[in-house]
């Protein structure tokens, strides 16, 4: 799946959330954004993932419009992973994991097809969460949700992957466990991934490209190398940074805020 | 009156997954392709017939929608393919036991005529409601 993005503009009533974004993700490529908070990067997400309607511009999948596909092709297509989940009611992992499969069956349907246990159980393993599948959603840690999160995701089977902030909550180990198996699928599946992210250095060993979000406005894209300079950082997120290289890649440590001439610091 | 609660009941059985995927809030529902707003508005409106129905003919008997999904749910967890049938059975069982225990009053005790269903269902009913309450207010 092919995913241009063509002049999109979103306003949440009189506050421009994004403003002409334009950008192409191909099949099998992770694209990750980045931004400092409400930078955009949600908002782009959920606009992909057709929550939000933009206000101009168009996201074409593979050359076709996605407000004109039905809600019901929408949900085979594109997962989008919901930080905010509702668990006022008691599920158990297993049930909720179950849900993502609907959309690829017939609403009247009663039983559930072996086949989509089995991808249950498949994802599950590989995210290391099957001890969990019978624990109720709400008796989770964050760094166990998380998972179970990313889990659904898989269990869609979608052509388009929409994560976000996928690292958080999560330790150093599972971190990079878990983007190495979202690499792995995008690759092995063809999917178009676009994740917003914050941690930077997570970026640069993911990414095949690199959006920088600021203000609702793409301020630079690229390769991880081109992206992460010490000036663009430092004007996007009003931070001072040091740029660390290792293997190869950047890692941008924080040293202190920028003072900003109109807050007039703390005196 | 057979047709109606007969119709309602197919109604119901389209139901159960867009309520399932209702359950973890609206955005959820919307990416898998189903309408919250729709789903919300058609399950209100069964549920209020379907009780509607049932009231016109036994009258009222207050709790039992409250205790009776609380209880199902506790059995057989929350997916409504299951939970909405057994919720109907442990609706029925508790209204009957509860019409057990009023006809034994009336026979034990001649003196007060027949109580109220009512009656019977608000007593374990009611500090049911106080315990959600108190849970509510914790979580």
């Amino acid at each position: 799946m092919k995913i241009v993005v063509e002049k999109l503009e979103v306003w949440y009533d009189s506050t421009p959330a994004l403003r002409n974004a334009s950008f192409e993700i191909s099949e099998g490529e992770m694209v990750f954004v980045i931004g400092p908070n409400g930078s955009g990067k949600s908002t782009l997400l959920k606009t992909i993932a057709s929550i939000v309607r933009p206000k101009a511009g168009a996201v074409y999948v593979d050359g076709k419009v996605l407000s004109r596909l039905s809600p019901r092709d929408l949900g085979k297509l594109i997962a989008y992973i919901d930080p905010h989940l509702s668990r006022s009611i008691p599920t158990t992992v297993l049930d909720f994991l179950l849900t993502a499969r609907y959309p690829h069956q017939s609403t009247l349907s009663f039983s559930t097809p072996r086949q989509d246990l089995k991808i249950v159980e498949e994802v599950s393993k590989w995210l290391n969460i099957s001890h969990l599948l019978d624990r109720r959603l709400d008796q989770l840690s964050s760094g166990e949700l998380q998972r179970v999160l990313l889990a659904r995701a898989f269990v869609q089977r979608p052509k388009v992957l929409l994560l976000d902030e996928p690292s958080a909550f999560l330790d150093l180990k599972y971190r990079l466990e878990v983007l190495d198996y979202v690499r792995k699928s995008v690759k092995a599946s063809k999917i178009a991934c676009l994740v917003a992210i914050h941690d930077l250095y997570l970026a640069s060993l993911y990414a095949d490209k690199i959006i920088v979000l600021n203000n609702g406005e793409i301020i630079a894209a690229g390769t991880g190398e081109d992206v992460l300079r010490e000036d663009l950082i430092e004007r996007v997120y009003r931070v001072k940074v040091s740029l660390l290289s290792i293997n190869g890649r950047r890692i941008a440590i924080p040293l202190e805020p920028i003072k900003e001439a109109h807050y007039g610091g703390l005196t | 009156m057979v047709f109606p609660t007969i119709f309602l009941l197919a109604l119901i059985l389209a139901l159960f997954k867009p309520l399932n995927v209702y359950l973890y809030g609206d955005e959820y529902a919307k990416q898998l392709g189903f309408n919250p707003t729709s789903t919300r508005n058609v399950a209100s409106l069964v549920a209020a017939l379907l009780t509607a129905i049932t009231i016109a003919f036994i009258g009222i008997v207050g709790f039992v929608g409250l205790i009776a999904p609380h209880i199902a749910r506790f059995l057989i967890g929350s997916d409504h393919r299951f939970s909405t049938p057994i919720t109907a059975l442990v609706g029925a069982l508790v209204t009957l036991i509860a019409d057990v225990l009023v006809k034994l009053i009336s026979m034990l005790a001649r003196g007060i005529g027949e109580l109220p269903l009512g009656v019977v269902t608000s007593i374990i009913g009611a500090p049911f409601l106080a315990y959600l309450l108190v849970k509510r207010m914790k979580g």
